[in-house]
């Protein structure tokens, strides 16, 4: 009990307080009682002492002992005398009270000399006394002593003390028994506050407590009811908060459970060790898994081989994201998307991995319709075309051949002859405008389509401004109007599809031949920055600023369609645009009203222009000198397998290339840096190049920069092989990231000097600029190589079949005859040329 | 002895656009036209009457062209009939498979009738 214990303290410390005041009190009572009355038997012995005395001196001069025995008889009447006895002068004592005899120690008790001498000491049988002696007649008659009782005293004093303590523990009991009943009263209300208390701690906020009075207790009480409401408040607002938050993220998780598993694409959640995780709805209907609960299992075990390959590949973080297309159930096909779950903060780790399956089979389908379409629409409307166009044509020749001379001299069937031939032609104009349509739709809807192979290599527009020219020649030959080119020496090449640049240029310039009424179109090209810039003027009637926009969509033709006849598609620039646009360059145009048109596109260049300072001070060095003496130091090739030049700072790794190589029919040399390449590119001309790029002095891509820019290196293909994998690297033809797989190392290595001889139908003796090239578009309309007369051979051993084109002042330091027998090739001497003409 | 050459086309009107062009051919040389509606058919007559030259189109019911040109390529005795396909598609991988079978040509409709002429006249030799 509460209340008890603190009455206990509460008491003992009551009963320690009272107990000290009250011993304190009746010892300092007893103490002032027991000096007082000292000093009263004190005065009183002396009082009877000084009687006695008085009285006593002529008894005591007579020695009268009987009367003193009398006398002093008396006052042992008194109360607290305890003796009394009178001795004379000689110390005899003359007459005593005590019975049977005095105490020897009394008996040797000195005499005062002078007045009242008061003594005290212990007497046998008497206990305590006082002795207080008189003298009587100053000493001459003797001595009276009387002695008061010490014994008396302490009984009073004794009686006093324990009648003070009786009445105070008395008090004391009083006081205790209050105490308690105060106590109670005061404990009461505080343990009801202390229930009440407990009751909150027990977070029962019902509690009430009842609250009547007004002192400390009454004010704690209040203020606990006050601060029990406030927690109480507080604890149901936190209450309600969290609950809030739980409703949130419970809503929350709902939510993105809903989209999980409404999400169209199926979706794979792996762990770090292959558990599946989650699997979304559309997951378990791409693959056929039904209800189950998969969680925990290994997904090698759920999915099939593709899929499970792939969380293989992304679940430990380490991989990049991956995609592979993958069979559906029910014969649908997907394409999978991989990738790895990462937590930045607080500590980086890897939680696995996200498989997203798409159904694709419709974009598939889709894919090919479009495939098919273009292929049947091509198919559809260019047959019905061939029969119009055919039966027009051989109407219009059978007229010619047949009809008219049959009708003699009748001028009125000539008439109607010449009319119907004319009406022939112009049907034989208008298909061929509509199968240039059809092909021109055809072209876009393909591109747009993306369903054009490109074949990407270097090109030199020089190359491409000459074949356009020429593929153009008989509309502006029968126009009466010149085409001029004019080309920047050393132009770089652009990496690029050659036909179908040849098609932009065409498309230029036969635009610029059908609007301008006079010549000459004029065609540049020279580099701008890292683009080579060409451009086609006419002087035709040019294009209103508000059209030059325009005139690259599609159908777009300058000029109002009803009044004015468009000739042609009006899909010539839109093609030019997506064959320039996807080449990385721009298409456009600048034009004066009446004055004419210049129409420009860009193409980036594969090597920087030599001379601007993008080519080291090094590899200008290695540049050779502008008579080409370089020609005679070319080594003699024949019936020599292809050379290799491997280009490797790593000795063992030019050892290991070496022996690779040779084991496999070619030739090898080795280089250990980008300087010692060049040199030796220039000085043994090798088939091929394989390039390193991270190298001491000379590095890699200053190194084919060096190669390129050089005329006698430029066509070497260069394979790099580099360790890093982060861009491509300018001028190189193919890029391989080490380590590189033998097998598939030599195969590219092989399709590398494969598709420089084989796809090349055309070798050029000579550089462009020694060939006459009227004509020779006709002979090599795709691809053409140009090739210094002593390398001829190298060609022709390394499997080139087709045309060699031999200018007439070059035939004499080569065997004609010989290399005309062999199968596959045909020699045509060029005539000696007139002029260098860059006209044509 | 007369060199023959074979249409085959399963579109009438592009049959007979070959058959008058080439007429031309027959009246100033030794030359016989024959013609066939698909693949099968002039799959039949090569392998019976060996012609010279062949215009074959791809898109045929039956058996088509690229499936001609590989048989008649595959047999050593036919080997040296000189294949022109001729077809709508303009697509190069059609053009590469064709090349690549060993046709000689491959033409891309609508074509030149003069072309046409000028390249039967090259190919056998006239």
């Amino acid at each position: 009990m509460r209340s008890l214990s603190i009455f206990k303290k509460t008491g003992i410390l009551a009963v320690v307080l009272f107990g000290v005041v009250a011993l304190l009190t009746s010892a300092l009572a007893a103490y002032m009682l027991h000096d007082r009355m000292v000093a009263e038997y004190v005065s009183k012995g002396t009082a009877i002492a000084q009687s006695i005395a008085g009285a006593s001196q002529d008894i005591l001069l007579n020695r009268d002992a009987a009367t003193v025995q009398a006398m002093i008889d008396q006052y042992l009447e008194i109360e607290g005398v305890a003796y009394v006895f009178v001795r004379d002068a000689d110390r005899i004592v003359v007459s005593h009270t005590f019975v049977p005899e005095m105490p020897a120690r009394l008996a040797t008790l000195a005499e005062p000399e002078d007045g009242v001498r008061v003594v005290g000491m212990t007497v046998e049988s008497l206990g305590r006394v006082i002795d207080v002696g008189a003298p009587v007649l100053a000493g001459v008659a003797g001595y009276v002593h009387v002695g008061m009782s010490k014994e008396l005293i302490m009984r009073y004093f004794w009686a006093t003390v324990i009648r003070m303590q009786a009445l105070l523990f008395v008090a004391l009991l009083v006081c205790v028994g209050v105490l308690f009943v105060v106590t109670r009263r005061i404990s009461r209300p505080l343990q009801q506050l202390t229930e009440y208390a407990d009751r909150l701690a027990s977070r029962d906020f019902t509690a009430d407590i009842e609250l009547t009075s007004r002192d400390e207790v009454g004010h704690l009480g209040r203020t606990m009811r006050a601060m029990a409401r406030e927690l109480a408040r507080l604890f149901t607002d936190m209450e309600s908060e969290v609950n809030k938050a739980t409703g949130e993220l419970r809503e929350h998780m709902v939510y993105l459970s809903a989209i999980i598993d409404n999400l169209a694409d199926g979706l794979l959640v792996v762990s770090p060790t292959g558990a599946v995780s989650v699997v979304n709805p559309a997951m378990r209907e791409f693959f056929g898994l039904g209800d189950k609960d998969y969680s925990g299992f290994s997904a090698a075990d759920v999915f099939p081989v593709e899929v499970s390959d792939l969380a293989r590949a992304i679940r430990s973080c380490e991989g990049v994201i991956q995609s592979a297309e993958i069979p559906l159930a029910e014969g649908r096909i997907g394409m999978a998307v991989g990738s790895s779950i990462m937590v930045a903060a607080p500590v980086a780790r890897c939680l696995g991995g996200v498989v997203l399956v798409r159904d694709v089979t419709r974009e598939k389908a889709l894919d090919q319709l479009k495939t098919d379409f273009i292929s049947t629409v091509s198919h559809e409307l260019r047959t019905p075309m061939t029969s119009i166009l055919g039966f027009a044509r051989l109407i219009g020749k059978k007229l010619d051949s047949a009809v008219l001379p049959a009708l003699g001299d009748n001028p009125e069937a000539r008439r109607v002859a010449v009319q119907v031939a004319d009406n022939v032609d112009i049907i034989v104009t208008e298909a061929r405008r509509l199968t240039d349509l059809i092909n021109d739709v055809l072209d876009i809807a393909k591109m747009e389509a993306g369903k054009i192979v490109w074949h990407d290599r270097a090109v030199f527009m020089g190359d491409v401004m000459h074949q356009a020219a020429d593929a153009t020649r008989g509309l502006w030959s029968a126009k009466g109007i010149e085409v001029v080119i004019e080309m920047e020496d050393d132009l770089p090449p652009v990496r690029g599809d050659h036909s179908r640049l040849v098609q932009v240029l065409v498309n230029l310039i036969s635009n610029a031949v059908k609007f301008a009424p006079r010549g000459p179109v004029t065609c540049r090209a020279h580099l701008d920055r890292a683009d080579v810039l060409v451009s086609v003027a006419d002087h035709g009637p040019g294009i209103p600023a508000s059209a030059m926009d325009e005139i690259f969509d599609k159908f777009k033709q300058v000029g109002d369609t009803l009044t004015e006849k468009p000739s042609g598609t009006g899909l010539g620039l839109p093609i030019c645009r997506q064959i320039v646009e996807r080449h990385g360059g721009r298409i456009w145009v600048e034009s004066e009203v009446g004055e004419g048109s210049v129409f420009f596109f860009t193409i980036p260049a594969l090597v920087a222009r030599a001379g601007t300072g993008d080519i080291d001070d090094a590899c200008r060095a290695m540049l050779p000198e502008p008579d080409s003496a370089m020609l005679m130091r070319l080594p003699e090739e024949r019936n020599l397998p292809p050379l290799i030049l491997v280009v490797d700072d790593d000795p063992i790794l030019g050892a290991y290339f070496t022996e690779l190589f040779e084991g496999n029919g070619f030739r090898v040399m080795v280089a250990a840096d980008g300087e010692q390449a060049v040199v030796m590119a220039r000085d043994h001309m090798p088939s091929l190049i394989t390039m390193d790029l991270m190298m001491p002095g000379m590095d890699g891509r200053t190194a084919i920069r060096c190669l390129r820019h050089n005329p006698f290196t430029r066509h070497i293909p260069v394979l790099v092989l580099s360790a890093l994998s982060d861009t491509a690297t300018p001028g190189c033809d193919l890029s391989l990231t080490k380590p590189v797989d033998d097998r598939r190392l030599v195969e590219v290595v092989r399709a590398l000097l494969l598709r420089k001889d084989v796809r090349h139908s055309c070798l050029v003796l000579g550089d462009l600029d020694d060939v006459t090239v009227e004509g020779l578009t006709v002979f090599c309309p795709d691809d053409t190589t140009f090739c210094p007369p002593q390398r001829i051979w190298s060609h022709v051993e390394r499997g080139f079949r087709g045309l060699v084109l031999i200018p007439a002042e070059l035939a004499e330091g080569i065997d004609v005859d010989l290399l005309a027998r062999v199968p596959g090739v045909t020699v045509i001497i060029m005539p000696a040329r007139t002029g260098r003409g860059k006209t044509i | 002895m007369a060199k023959k050459i074979l249409i085959v086309d399963d579109e009438v009107h592009i049959k007979m656009l070959l058959e008058q062009t080439l007429e031309e051919l027959e009246d100033e040389y030794d030359v016989e036209l024959f013609t066939a509606s698909d693949g099968e058919e002039g799959l039949a007559f090569i392998r019976g009457e060996h012609p010279d030259l062949v215009f074959l189109d791809i898109m045929m019911p039956k058996m088509n062209g690229y499936e001609v040109c590989r048989i008649v390529m595959e047999d050593e005795g036919l080997r040296d009939v000189k294949i022109i396909l001729l077809t709508a598609k303009g697509q190069e991988v059609d053009r590469k498979q064709g090349l690549e079978l060993g046709a000689k040509m491959y033409m891309t409709k609508p074509f030149d009738p003069d072309e046409i002429l000028k390249v039967s006249k090259d190919m056998l030799g006239l």
